[in-house]
């Protein structure tokens, strides 16, 4: 069974603690980004101002189950 | 989490050398994720070149070197390019002296140099051969394990009419 670790080099390479501890928007980044980085690099990155360090609860809600069409 | 600022502003470069100790450090920014990294060689014509990352015993170092690997899957990022800066703005063609600290771009919209003229609007980007250059996917190396190495897709509204051209892309891996 394929699982997303082996699908993303990215989630691969990183703790699956430090996945699941990632921000909804961390984890699609973590996915796309081109090059090596870890879910750990994105813990611990330095967010600049107006970068959310928060989830936010309606795209959390809309990602677990979309709204109707 | 706290809120810093980064070193300096994407797309500036400094050869100053206080910012070691940020090495590979990870920051994220509204117009994208980036690392700070420094250049092992000198880099001309830098802005919009893409990196590839130098390893030691198998890990990341913060050091790069352009890319001259066809579907290298070992991208560091891409140079961004800048306006303004205090250390100086980085231009198309600006010269980065080896040791300059910069941050690479590694997601989000970005400009990078097309190695030739097979990048068309939409064209799948993989690294080429030509250092720091960006080629076409399916006219360049037509094989699976390119895949490997797609860095993005170009955004560009009209081909690339020459070698070092800027082009417009997203920096994405397929998800």
């Amino acid at each position: 069974m394929l699982r997303e670790a082996d699908l993303f080099p990215n989630i691969g390479r990183s703790n699956p603690t430090h996945v699941r501890d990632l921000l909804l928007q961390d984890r699609v980044y973590l996915r796309m980004i081109v090059g090596h980085i870890t879910a750990h690099d994105l813990l611990t990155a330095v967010r600049g101002p107006g970068v959310a360090t928060v989830d936010d609860p309606d795209e959390v809600q809309d990602a677990a189950c979309p709204p109707k069409a | 989490m706290t809120y810093y600022q980064p070193p300096m502003k994407a797309g500036e470069y400094t050869t100053g050398t206080t910012e070691t100790a940020d090495l590979k450090k990870t920051y994220r920014l509204p117009s994208g994720v980036y690392r700070w990294v420094t250049n092992d060689s000198a880099i001309t014509n830098a802005g919009g070149k893409l990196l590839s990352h130098v390893f030691t015993a198998g890990a990341i170092t913060g050091h790069v070197i352009e890319c001259a690997t066809a579907s290298d899957y070992d991208i560091a990022g891409v140079i961004p390019i800048g306006t303004s800066g205090q250390g100086g703005a980085i231009a198309l063609t600006t010269t980065l002296a080896a040791g300059s600290y910069f941050l690479a771009q590694v997601n989000g919209s970005a400009q990078v140099q097309a190695a030739n003229t097979t990048v068309t609007l939409g064209a799948p980007l993989i690294s080429t051969t030509t250092s720091g250059g960006v080629g076409s996917l399916v006219t360049t190396v037509d094989a699976a394990a390119a895949l490997l190495g797609y860095i993005g897709y170009a955004t560009n509204t009209a081909a690339a009419t020459a070698a070092g051209q800027l082009i417009t892309c997203v920096l994405s891996k397929v998800a």
